[in-house]
């Protein structure tokens, strides 16, 4: 157990991320419906909103990432005892 | 469906597509959730805590916002669901309303019309308030204008009763207003159309006072035709205490009629939509002559009870300052109406019986106001909101057993509400008069 793996799982949570981002961008086409009235208007209004909280999720779970690829630095920087960590390190699965 | 004067326009299989789109968004929403879960519970990640503590507490607390927290993708799934959920009922009311203009269309052809409610359905940017009138329609159909139930309208929507105030809510006007633009479009025509004026006859017998909530229940019950009583009938019960002082209960029952063109029956189609618009109806009329013609004088107080249009129209009268100047409301009690939207005036004491799987009561897409002299008991019938039936969850039987734990129940709000109905109620000393009144609609 490594920085390496945990940068595996960073990759995965920033593919999470985009996969936010795609679902963002199927939400905004279904204001493509063909409806007109005040009702569909208030509608798309939601669903514009929510296209935009869903960005703003997907920023969430890059920030994730981000901070498990700076728990893997974490990992690699030597700390007070080295000799510890690396007996540690051998030791997890 | 589209056109009307709104300018709406709908295609109800884009709407349905929609659905799905959003449906499975979040769905997807909800897999991308699970896969975050996973990396965030990984033994392996939680393991390295003996390395780096400090930063895996960092990354587990962003893991966790990102899934669970207000900006969180759970929070996102279930918006998307219920956006989609509300475009699924949009849609579901569009179609509906369609079905019921061409069944209209086809009925007017044939001279049979059976589903007055259709009517509404012309009016495209209010197709979907149509559909709570459809419904109205759908429940308690019988007698000679009895029109085919809308089943799986019905069927749907009792299962799904509190998605219909959703949907009510998420469409273009109210309900009143969608009745206002009814009576509107129909005024060309006699359909729907109501000169308020009634004629009278009547019968008295002894009584007793009723016990408690399930018995004006049974009273109205016993208003209704397959009953034996006669189509329009009403009951006025004078209860007269040991000091001789008099209360006066009128049972109103629900809609008995559902043709839109009225005819001598004041309970009907007519007044459904008169009473959603906020106008006064020959039933509203028979109500007020029914007590004038057994003497209730002014300041004797009254007590309203109605099941389904009964109610409304209680509400109604209760929230009229015209009325009221002549007869002292002082309690009013619903069962399956639609009355969040009656301006009854807060010394007006009000018991509403709401069953959570009755579409009925959810059709004015809004609750009731909730203040110490408005009690609502909303509480499902069924024991599956699956298997909800229309007719037993609007019943007037699946109210009147609601009603006997209401009598029954210790819970201080109905407690109190209880105890202001005294006046109204069998009591040593206290007898009582029925006056069982059939109104007829005068016909032009």
């Amino acid at each position: 157990m490594d920085g390496t793996w945990v940068r595996q799982r960073a990759g995965e949570v920033a593919g999470l991320a985009e996969e936010v981002r795609s679902i963002a961008d199927r939400v905004r086409r279904a204001g493509d419906a063909e409806w007109r009235s005040t009702a569909a208007a208030a509608f798309r209004a939601g669903l514009e909103a929510e296209v935009r909280r869903l960005l703003v999720v997907g920023g969430e779970v890059d920030e994730a990432a981000a901070a498990l690829r700076a728990h893997a630095d974490a990992i690699e920087t030597p700390g007070p005892g080295p000799l510890v960590a690396g007996l540690l390190r051998g030791a997890l699965p | 469906m589209r056109g009307g004067v709104g300018g709406v326009a709908a295609r109800t299989e884009d709407l349905e597509r929609a659905a799905r789109l959003l449906g499975d968004a979040g769905a997807g929403l909800v897999a991308t959730a699970m896969r975050l879960l996973g990396v965030a519970a990984d033994p392996s990640l939680l393991a390295t805590a003996t390395l780096a503590p400090v930063s895996l507490a960092a990354a587990e607390a962003r893991l966790a916002g990102a899934l669970a927290g207000s900006a969180g993708v759970l929070r996102s799934a279930a918006r998307l669901e219920l956006l989609s959920l509300r475009l699924r009922a949009a849609a579901f009311g569009y179609r509906t309303a369609d079905e019921g203009a061409e069944r209209l269309a086809h009925d007017v052809d044939t001279g049979t019309v059976v589903l007055g409610a259709g009517l509404a359905v012309g009016l495209a940017p209010l197709a979907v308030p149509a559909v709570p009138l459809g419904l109205l329609a759908a429940v308690p159909l019988r007698g000679p204008h009895a029109g085919p139930p809308i089943g799986m309208a019905a069927g749907l929507l009792a299962a799904h009763a509190g998605l219909l105030e959703h949907a009510v809510d998420a469409v273009p006007g109210t309900v009143p207003q969608a009745a206002t633009a009814i009576l509107a479009v129909t005024s060309g025509s006699s359909l729907l159309r109501d000169n308020g004026t009634v004629a009278l006859s009547a019968s008295a017998q002894p009584a007793m006072p009723p016990t408690g909530v399930a018995d004006l229940l049974s009273g109205i019950a016993a208003c209704r035709v397959d009953a034996g009583a006669q189509p329009g009938t009403i009951r006025v019960e004078a209860v007269r205490d040991a000091d001789g002082r008099r209360a006066w209960v009128v049972e109103i029952p629900g809609t008995q009629d559902w043709s839109p063109a009225p005819g001598g029956n004041p309970f009907d189609l007519t007044a459904d939509v008169a009473s959603m618009a906020g106008r006064p109806s020959a039933a509203d009329h028979a109500v007020a002559a029914a007590l004038d013609l057994a003497g209730a004088r002014r300041g004797e107080p009254v007590l309203l009870a109605g099941h389904s249009l009964g109610g409304m129209l209680a509400a109604g009268l209760a929230a009229d300052p015209a009325f009221r100047a002549r007869f002292r409301v002082t309690h009013v009690v619903t069962a399956g109406s639609p009355v969040a939207g009656y301006p009854i005036p807060a010394d007006v004491q009000v018991l509403s019986l709401e069953h959570a799987d009755d579409v009925v009561p959810a059709l004015d897409g809004a609750r009731n106001p909730d203040r110490a002299g408005w009690v609502t008991v909303r509480q499902p019938v069924s024991g599956s909101p699956i298997a909800a039936d229309p007719l037993v969850t609007h019943g007037i039987e699946g109210y009147r057993a609601t009603a006997a734990l209401v009598d029954a129940s210790a819970d201080p709000s109905l407690a109190a509400w209880r105890a202001g109905l005294v006046p109204f109620l069998r009591r040593p000393g206290a007898t009582a008069v029925d006056l069982v009144v059939t109104a007829r609609r005068a016909q032009p």
